[in-house]
């Protein structure tokens, strides 16, 4: 059984994972296992806040001043803390001594309206998905049409 | 023994092996190719064809005689163990990148990536379905493995810097250039405009503009003819019909598409004017290859053609009725007989990045 974190801090475990964010999602890829994990809105500003080596104590404070709407701290807390503890299971995060990390604000980069409980979205390596080829295979006909 | 002399290069061409068309992506690949066997040899290093993954290389590159004389992919393969530089020129989605990180971690191994352009982020309309998904995906994967990193101009440097995401590689500008025998500036008769557009046709290019020019010409009664060539790209099948329905096609307007390059040459020859109206490139092969067959250009002033200014190039902001005051105003220029410095050639881009693939050996010997 999973057991929620609890006031411990949480860093990324960065060996071969690449963590990159563009327009309010965050793909981190595991070169291990060859494994996605896409992070939209509020999951991303976890990993965001997680990236930048913020305390725990100061997440709330940011979700706060940058939602519009939140349903209370407790549950925002409980959110959080179910949403770490699959990022633990996944192997994506790890229990640390203590952070030192500073952000003033979280990116601009979608818009915040109301707080959404944040999860993790795990996909297999795209290239078994990608049957298409969208760059090349693309006929007189268009995309999707195979060569 | 120098360190360079036992150097193997490994070319990842497994997305080019399954090519049958020419675009610009594969001109540039099997350009560099043909130079690089001949720098890198020339040094005492050898460059071969590799893949990453376990899939069986397609020989479908050869029903292209242009792409068949590629002597890289004509070459043995060399296995990802071997090599000491890998040679990621292509876009390949299917890379296996994992299987790169493995084999850096049991011997020095270099990843030297180019990056042509990174439109499908910052242009996302311009691509079919999730190609922005996979291209990011993509690019995050490059920007991670790869020890540099070229772009053909300052442009794409800037925008991929601008993501923000992180890299230990180094990113180099070296440009890319004509793949064609330079000639000298043409003599042009002084009412007959004949344009020549080298693209593949979709909407980015700048089509619809670049008629809206010829339109404007022809209702001011210039004895002006448009050539188009290119293959269909994505998402232009209003385009397509516009072309196609326009009064003019057959006549003063043509479109051909899947000619080779001698004929290529041949129309270059019959043509006045080269235009190049895209909205974005990362580079924009055209303007080279036009300039160096004795033709001056009319392109739009975007920052990827601004940064290469040089004699015969006109710039244009793109609408209709400006690049029609351009094409008129480098049609009535004064010609000098030569060109006072040499179009940059893919040749010159292949030397470039052969010292790269040197250097770097050398900064971080085996």
């Amino acid at each position: 059984m999973t057991t929620y974190p609890t006031a411990r801090e949480y860093r990324l475990r960065m060996d071969n994972l690449s963590i990159e964010r563009l327009d309010g999602e965050i793909i981190a890829i595991d070169f291990s296992t060859g494994k996605y994990a896409s992070f939209v809105g509020p999951s991303a500003d976890i990993i965001t806040l997680l990236q930048a080596g913020v305390s725990r104590a100061l997440w709330l404070t940011h979700i706060e001043r940058e939602f519009d709407h939140t349903p209370g701290a407790d549950v925002v807390s409980k959110e959080v803390d179910v949403f770490l503890a699959t990022l633990v299971d996944n192997g994506l995060v790890e229990a640390t001594d203590g952070v030192n990390g500073h952000l003033d604000a979280l990116p601009e980069d979608y818009q915040r309206t109301s707080w959404s409980t944040p999860v993790l979205a795990i996909e297999d390596d795209l290239a078994d998905l990608l049957v298409i080829d969208p760059i090349h295979d693309v006929t007189d006909d268009g995309w999707p049409s195979k060569q | 023994m120098s360190v360079t002399s036992s150097l193997l290069v490994g070319s990842e061409t497994q997305t080019y092996r399954r090519q049958r068309f020419t675009t610009g992506i594969q001109r540039v690949i099997r350009e560099a190719h043909e130079g690089l066997a001949d720098y890198l040899g020339a040094a005492g290093a050898s460059i071969s064809w590799v893949r990453t993954d376990d899939e069986i290389p397609s020989d479908t590159y050869r029903t292209n005689p242009y792409l068949a004389s590629d002597p890289v992919v004509g070459s043995a393969e060399a296995p990802l163990a071997d090599i000491d530089t890998l040679l990621i020129l292509d876009i390949g989605l299917g890379i296996n990148f994992g299987a790169i990180i493995q084999r850096k971690s049991i011997r020095p191994l270099r990843v030297i990536t180019l990056i042509h352009d990174i439109m499908p982020i910052t242009h996302p309309q311009w691509f079919p379905g999730d190609d922005r998904s996979h291209f990011r995906r993509y690019l995050q994967k490059v920007l991670h493995v790869s020890d540099e990193i070229i772009v053909p101009t300052a442009w794409v440097k800037g925008e991929i810097e601008s993501l923000g995401w992180r890299t230990t590689a180094t990113i180099h500008v070296i440009h890319l250039g004509s793949t064609f025998p330079a000639s000298q500036p043409k003599i042009r008769p002084p009412h007959q405009l004949s344009l020549l557009y080298v693209s593949t046709v979709e909407p980015r290019k700048g089509h619809q503009q670049l008629m809206g020019a010829f339109n404007i010409l022809r209702q001011a009664e210039h004895d002006v003819s448009l050539t188009l060539v290119g293959r269909r790209g994505w998402g232009g099948h209003e385009l397509y019909a516009g072309i196609e329905q326009h009064p003019d096609f057959g006549g003063r307007l043509k479109w051909l598409q899947g000619i080779d390059d001698n004929q290529l040459l041949s129309l270059a020859s019959s043509s006045t004017l080269g235009v190049f109206p895209s909205e974005a490139e990362g580079f924009g092969l055209f303007i080279e290859e036009a300039l160096s067959c004795g033709l001056d250009v009319v392109a739009s002033d975007i920052p990827p053609f601004v940064e290469r200014r040089q004699a015969g190039l006109w710039l244009s902001t793109l609408d209709p009725h400006s690049l029609a005051d351009s094409i008129l105003s480098a049609h009535a220029a004064p010609r000098s007989a030569t060109r006072q410095k040499p179009v940059r050639t893919m040749r010159d881009f292949a030397y470039d990045v052969s010292q790269l693939t040197l250097t770097a050996e050398r900064s971080h010997p085996r």
